[in-house]
């Protein structure tokens, strides 16, 4: 609990930083400030940080989230444990069934490895907002800038393939010559993300980035067009990165440009 | 000096109202045997923290269904990782705010990777006045950190310019509180502002 002068502080500052105080209070503070070298730096302050806050925000959404979300939160736990059930009794269980258990319960719009027989999930497949997203967005780049494809923060998560959040680098075989192609994957809950930085590809010529799932299905990612440029693109796919077993890049005849195997992901 | 109100606020808890529950993390790595689960209690740390976690998160993206995939990939990301964690060294609290802090990050960069397609409503308030968005971030997560009682005051007072007096007459909370509050909340706030500059430099 502040003593009394402490609280008197607080208050003859809170009502200076808006403007609020009598005039009786502002003599008051003057004294204050005389005797306490520190009401000044503090006011000083604290007037930065409410300046600061307000030009920041100009409302505070308070609502709650949904009712559902604890649900699909505490689905996590319950999914976890039966995945490990499940990989205790499963030991023989092929490498490539290994990750299916997961992406059992997909929309069908993936279109993919429904048919697994390992039924632990996490809830969150795809949102609206996703599919929304999911023609993708390219940036060219000029020759001075590229966009940042690594972490921005250095405890980013990191892992084997499929850890979510974590950057996987992926090779490209086939490319034409002339064409380079730097490409990583990003696993998240809601699906699989694909980073692209490609030069040499036929200027204002269509590509499509193409999924391929565990199942064989082929999940269009987002397409974009070839640039003379350095061509910077982020695309989503609603396939968790568990289903994906290549990435390809089609031209508009649906030829394969170049393609990335990927290892199984956990 | 004139006489302390009578009323004023109990010295700085900002965050009191949601403080972390550390004890609810093993502080040994938990066993991985299924006879055996971790005692990580999901559930309650939902409880505790997910409106805190979701008002981060909403404020920051403007949108709730990504807000609310944030929530549940931060859990999601708490509960693979809950054997890292330390109470020694972190609340639970603090720590499910670093883990939600890099979600959003990460959600923001592929947002702003699609500036195409992305609907307006959902970058119209993101792109607000601090010119760093780790900066803007910060605030964010300032704010979302307050106590309910101590960031109402601040949003009433400093975001939407009520004076003391007309929030006193809607809340029927005395004046003398709220500024005593007031004054705790842009505290607590240069504080935290104060550690995420150094953080970040």
């Amino acid at each position: 609990m502040p003593d009394a002068s402490g609280a008197r502080r607080a208050f003859l500052i809170s009502g200076a930083i808006t403007g609020e105080l009598t005039t009786a209070e502002l003599a008051e503070l003057d004294t204050l400030r005389a005797a306490d070298p520190t009401v000044e730096k503090e006011l000083r302050e604290l007037t930065d940080v409410a300046r600061v806050t307000s030009a920041t925000l100009s409302d505070w959404d308070a609502t709650a989230p949904s009712k559902s979300l604890r649900g699909r939160v505490l689905a996590i736990e319950r999914d976890s444990y039966s995945d490990l059930r499940t990989d205790s009794t499963s030991d023989a269980r092929a490498d490539s069934d290994s990750h299916s258990d997961s992406y059992s319960d997909s929309d069908t719009t993936a279109g993919s490895t429904a048919g697994s027989t390992n039924a632990a999930v996490v809830p969150l497949r795809r949102r609206p907002w996703l599919l929304a997203l999911g023609a993708a967005a390219c940036i060219v780049v000029g020759a001075g800038g590229t966009l940042l494809l690594q972490p921005s923060t250095p405890s980013a998560p990191t892992g084997p393939p499929g850890t979510l959040g974590a950057i996987e680098q992926i090779a490209f075989t086939g490319e034409p010559s002339g064409v380079s192609i730097d490409g990583s994957l990003v696993a998240h809950t809601w699906g699989t993300e694909t980073l692209l930085t490609i030069t040499g590809l036929t200027e204002a010529d269509p590509y499509d980035v193409v999924l391929v799932t565990l199942d064989g299905a082929s999940l269009d990612s987002g397409s974009f067009l070839g640039s003379a440029k350095e061509i910077d693109c982020a695309m989503n796919a609603a396939v968790m990165r568990e289903a994906v077993t290549s990435v390809q890049i089609q031209d508009a005849s649906g030829a394969v440009v170049a393609s990335a195997e990927l290892p199984a992901a956990s | 000096m004139a006489e302390v109100p009578g009323d004023a606020e109990p010295e700085p808890s900002p965050g009191a109202a949601h403080a972390a529950s550390p004890s609810r993390f093993p502080s040994t790595p938990p066993s991985a045997s299924p006879s055996t689960p971790p005692s990580f209690d999901l559930a309650a740390a939902f409880d505790e923290h997910s409106g805190a976690l979701f008002g981060f998160a909403v404020n920051a993206l403007r949108d709730r269904t990504l807000a609310e995939d944030c929530v549940q990939e931060t859990f999601l990301r708490a509960w693979r990782a809950r054997d890292q964690f330390s109470a020694d060294r972190a609340s639970l609290r603090t720590w499910l705010f670093v883990i939600a802090r890099h979600v959003i990050i990460d959600v923001q960069r592929s947002i702003q990777r699609m500036p195409r397609l992305v609907p307006a409503d959902v970058l119209d308030d993101t792109a607000a006045a601090a010119d760093d968005p780790l900066d803007r971030l910060a605030v964010i997560e300032g704010l979302a950190k307050l106590s309910p009682e101590h960031r109402a005051v601040l949003v009433d007072v400093h975001l939407e310019g009520r004076s003391y007096a007309e929030v006193e007459a809607t809340s029927g909370v005395p004046v003398a509180t709220l500024r005593s509050r007031s004054f705790y909340a842009l505290r607590a706030m240069r504080d935290h502002l104060t550690e995420r500059k150094g953080r970040n430099a």
